[in-house]
């Protein structure tokens, strides 16, 4: 055979030492032959030889002969498309995995990575994705098995550029622990979800918030509640309750159609929310049955809607795409009934559908009101599929089109039987996730603070609801070098209100501080009036500019005609927002006091905003902890449009429990002082150490999130401030906020005066 | 001098509401102040126009602003070749001479500006001229209006207690649909179909307000829409152009109103 192609004559060293060190295993050899022929053949005589030298650099690395026989399958499915580059990076790529994960782990990776490959193909993508894993490899041979057991979700989701990215960021995140990196790459550690949904450009939900909040208010007069769940199992929304539970990320949705999509799921539950007054008895109902009501009631709040509101139709008529087909199956009946419902215009022949369309559009006519007549029509529909053994797998159905909810919601789950509610467990298991996570994270509850005094009223404990949600706010991981987006959850958590008698008691046995923060506050405002001189206009004539004037006009020349004078108060332009630290620690009490740290703190904010009612600038408080990412816990003091005097008793009642998540409430705190008009805007954060959360082991990683967050509000042209109580913790303040930022406040008793002194010393010029 | 200059030539058109040109009249004759409150855009600088017309009075227009002056409203000394001389402010000339002065917007104003008006508005019905040494008493046909925005001043700019309970009230509110839509075809000139889609979107905004808009587009900006339409403009381009563009430059509320427009067309 080679004496019949002229090229054999270039046949070099390295093919013929690996025939000869082959030469004892004659069906390795006969493979060898093969696979030579074949890249000869269809790369040409001065590839084989190089390729041959890559055959031999695996065989010696102890590959064994079932991976040199993956590959070799591997080339026989690419090989007439593939180009030389392709097949020699698979194995180059082969051979790193071999040296540094051992053939087993390089045999799977193969299998992994060719599984699916179709004959012809290319072959880059996969030699892409290989060359992700020899990376891995070469940097954690002990991660490849791992991933591998999730590669086919991998594969799925990511790109080859994003599979070697998403594999970075878990070398980034977990560079020395083994433990915790096999869980990131089997996909059990949460976060290499989110990276992956990171990595995978998911449609996100969150940017189309803010929009959509205020459609569904301008268009139905209420706000949407809606629920972010990152559940692979929830692939529609859902409503639950006044609740829509929000898929994280929606499969298969370009990002351009994402704007129009997320409108039509929002509007379309809150057609629900407005249409459908009453959940469906699902007593005594056939999944089928079931599934066609929703469709139905679907199609009849939508209707209604697009009474009142027109172009909605054309908006959610742009997602029924499925066009007319002979099909008798479920998925595509199904899609084409809510089509047929949803569009006028659209012919389908099948007697089911149209018999399905007629008997809609005759009791819609009649009463559009009655949620009732889609049960009883779905009864029809549902036994007329059953005449004609057309069989429902209520596990694999998905409703169409993507932006409707799923359907579950609609039904009274407290009447369901037992034996057909798996999928509806998976509501309430949804709605409970978050609940879960809040209490295996933090078995026990929070420890009450020490009593101070007898006198002080105890507030409520906390409600165990978690709060209404305020924003959600990315958080900078240092490892990684990138924001997470909406990472972290901001809630609100309104004060309980006691009495203030006890602080405005104290504040009273604080006259001598108050006086002195008074004699700030006079020096502070500016009090005399400007005269302004020679202005167009005025309140008066400016004397001397008129004498001035008037000479020139008795001298025949142009009098300056700026004669008047005005009196204006300059004003002072600051606005402060405060923002304290009420976790945990500060409950330790404050040396030779009977305070606690959080008390003393409480007392120092009510004289100075005390002073700044006299002053008049805007001031606004706020008290912040957390509980985990899920939970950062906002309780608003005193809002910038409230009387002072408002504030006080939720000041008395602010009790210290759980963490310092301090980067989420710094960014909080400059989207709530940020829209304000003053010249300066001035953050304050007051607090007692370093930021801490239960669910955060890194060292610095809150540390460093702050500090960004520090210098995004900087950003936005805000002047952060940190007063650090107690006598370490200036350092720990520094470090975030920088040293000339920070004000340490060792003796936590003075603080009182402190805090006072250094606004004005921040704020006077 | 005669303020026939500030007379209505023309009956300008209004709608009225409820029973608010009976109410006018009562506290015009009464010498009873009046404050027009609602919305920006319902009709209430209309309302006092045709009121001006109706009454047969002369009507003195001031726009208040911040740094308007006491000066600007009751006059000032100007400089003249011979010396100076005393001018007339707005106020004084419709206090002299009878004339229904309105102050539109009058939060806009300092609050140590607007106590000048305190004098004219209770029993004495004068107006102290300090620097002229000069007590003006009014003439029996003066009239004075306020217009008040409750939607959109903030604690700081809010009348003072003593400024409010001077003056008698009117509550003035956007038409009902109906109505509102028969006013905008009528102004604009356009189909009464079209003002109702108008309407709608203007409903929907208004649910907006205090959530991302100050207040949602008013009647006023709906017959500014009706005339491009008029014109022969596309009614979602009229839209963009005199309902969202001007309301907005929040991102995601400029997005919620476009989305509304779509669905309301």
């Amino acid at each position: 055979m080679a004496a019949a192609m002229p090229e054999a004559a270039a046949d070099t060293a390295a093919a013929m030492r690996l025939e000869r060190q082959l030469g004892g295993r004659p069906e390795l050899a006969a493979r060898f032959a093969t696979a030579r022929g074949r890249v000869r053949r269809a790369l040409g005589a001065t590839v084989e030889d190089v390729w041959a030298l890559r055959v031999r650099a695996l065989y010696e690395v102890n590959a064994g002969p079932a991976v040199l026989a993956a590959l070799y399958e591997l080339e026989a499915r690419l090989l007439p498309g593939a180009e030389a580059e392709t097949v020699f990076a698979l194995w180059d790529n082969a051979r790193v995995l071999c040296r540094h994960a051992g053939a087993r782990a390089a045999l799977a990776a193969l299998a992994a990575v060719g599984s699916g490959l179709p004959h012809g193909g290319t072959g880059t993508g996969e030699a892409a994705r290989l060359a992700a894993l020899a990376g891995l490899a070469a940097r954690a041979p002990d991660a490849v098995m791992p991933l591998l057991e999730v590669f086919d979700e991998l594969a799925r989701t990511l790109d080859p550029a994003g599979l070697a990215g998403w594999i970075g960021d878990g070398l980034a995140l977990h560079p020395t622990d083994r433990r915790r990196r096999a869980a990131y790459f089997r996909l059990i550690d949460p976060l290499a979800r989110l990276r992956l949904a990171e990595r995978a450009g998911a449609v996100r939900y969150a940017p189309h918030e803010e929009r959509l909040r205020r459609l569904t208010r301008a268009l139905f007069g209420f706000e949407p509640q809606v629920h972010l769940v990152a559940e692979p199992a929830l692939s529609r929304t859902r409503l639950a309750g006044g609740l829509l539970l929000m898929p994280a990320r929606f499969d298969g949705l370009g990002g351009a159609d994402a704007a129009r999509f997320f409108e039509a799921a929002m509007l379309h539950a809150a057609a629900h929310r407005a249409f459908t007054p009453a959940l469906f008895a699902p007593a005594g109902m056939k999944p089928v049955q079931r599934a066609l009501v929703a469709l139905l009631e679907d199609a009849r709040v939508e209707r209604l809607a697009v009474a009142r509101f027109p172009g909605l139709g054309r908006l959610w008529r742009g997602f029924h795409t499925v066009p007319a087909s002979p099909a008798q199956t479920i998925p595509s009946l199904f899609a084409r009934l809510a089509r047929g419902l949803a569009d006028p215009a659209y012919e389908d022949g099948d007697g089911w559908i149209v018999k399905a369309r007629d008997l809609f559009e005759r009791a819609f006519a009649r009463e559009p009101q009655r949620q009732g007549f889609v049960t009883e029509i779905a009864r029809i529909l549902g036994h007329d599929l059953g005449q004609l053994r057309i069989p429902f797998d209520g596990r694999s159905y998905r409703v169409e089109p993507a932006y409707r909810d799923d359907g579950l919601g609609l039904f009274d789950q407290d009447e369901a039987d037992p034996s057909a509610t798996e999928r509806l467990e998976l509501t309430v298991e949804a709605a409970r996730l978050r609940q879960e996570e809040r209490e295996t994270a933090f078995p026990d509850p929070p420890p009450e603070p020490p009593e101070t005094t007898s006198a002080r009223p105890r507030p409520a404990p906390p409600a165990d609801e978690p709060g209404e949600i305020l924003a959600l706010y990315p958080e900078w991981h240092p490892a990684l070098r990138a924001d997470q987006p909406d990472h972290v959850t901001v809630r609100l958590y309104p004060a309980v209100t006691v009495t203030a008698a006890a602080l405005e008691d104290r504040l009273q046995a604080s006259r001598s501080v108050g006086a002195r923060i008074g004699a700030l506050v006079r020096r502070a405002r500016l009090g005399r009036p400007d005269r302004l001189r020679r202005r167009l206009d005025g309140e008066e004539i400016d004397l001397e500019a008129a004498q001035d004037a008037l000479q020139a006009l008795r001298a025949g020349v142009m009098p300056d005609p700026r004669i008047h004078a005005l009196k204006r108060r300059q004003g002072r332009d600051v606005a402060l927002l405060l923002l304290l630290d009420v976790s945990q620690s500060t409950a330790d009490p404050v040396p030779g006091e009977g305070e606690t740290v959080l008390s003393t703190a409480a007392l120092s904010v009510a004289l100075l905003g005390q002073a700044l009612d006299g002053l008049g600038d805007p001031f606004a408080a706020l008290a912040f902890a957390s509980n985990g990412r899920s939970d950062v816990r906002i309780t608003p003091v005193k809002r910038f449009a409230e009387r002072w005097t408002e504030a006080l008793p939720r000041l008395a009642a602010l009790r210290p429990a759980y963490s310092t998540r301090l980067g989420a409430a710094i960014r909080h705190g400059a989207a709530v002082l940020a829209p304000q008009a003053s010249h300066r805007r001035v953050l304050v954060v007051v607090t007692d150490g370093e930021p801490s959360d239960i669910d955060v082991e890194e060292e610095g990683y809150l540390a460093a999130d702050a500090r960004r967050a520090v210098v995004q509000a900087r950003g936005e042209g805000l002047d952060v401030f940190c007063v650090a109580l107690g006598p370490a913790a200036d350092r720990a303040g520094a470090a975030v906020f920088g040293r000339r930022n920070t004000f340490g406040v060792s003796r936590v008793a003075e603080l009182p005066q402190r805090l006072a002194g250094l606004y004005f010393q921040l704020t006077v010029r | 001098m005669s303020l026939d200059h500030f007379r209505m030539a023309e009956e300008p058109f209004y709608t009225p509401v409820a029973g608010e040109i009976a109410l006018f009249e009562a506290a015009f004759h009464e010498h009873v102040p009046l404050m027009l409150k609602g919305p920006t855009g319902c009709g209430k600088t209309r309302f006092v126009e045709h009121m001006a017309w109706r009454l047969r009075r002369p009507l003195v227009t001031i726009a208040c602003h911040e740094d308007m002056t006491a000066a600007d409203l009751v006059g000032r000394y100007l400089l003249e070749a011979e010396g100076t001389v005393w001018r007339d402010g707005p106020l004084t000339e419709a206090v002299r001479h009878g004339a229904i002065c309105y102050l539109d917007e009058i939060v806009e104003a300092r609050q140590d500006t607007t106590v000048v008006i305190h004098p004219l508005t209770d029993e004495r019905r004068v107006l102290p001229l300090d620097k002229r040494n000069e007590l003006v008493a009014a003439h029996p046909d003066f009239f004075l209006v306020i217009s008040y925005n409750p939607g959109y001043q903030s604690a700081v700019k809010d009348l003072k207690e003593s400024t409010k309970q001077r003056f008698a009230a009117i509550d003035f509110g956007y038409a009902e649909p109906a109505r509102e839509a028969a006013i905008v075809a009528q102004e604009a000139g356009i189909a009464v179909e079209v003002a109702e889609k108008l309407v709608r979107i203007a409903i929907a905004s208004r649910n907006l307000g205090g959530h991302g808009l100050e207040e949602g587009a008013s009647t006023r900006t709906l017959i500014r829409t009706g005339k491009l339409v008029a014109r022969g403009i596309a009614l979602a381009d009229a839209c963009d152009m005199a309902i969202v563009a001007p309301l907005t430059d929040d991102r995601d509320t400029r997005g919620a109103l476009r989305s509304v427009v779509s669905a309301c067309l």
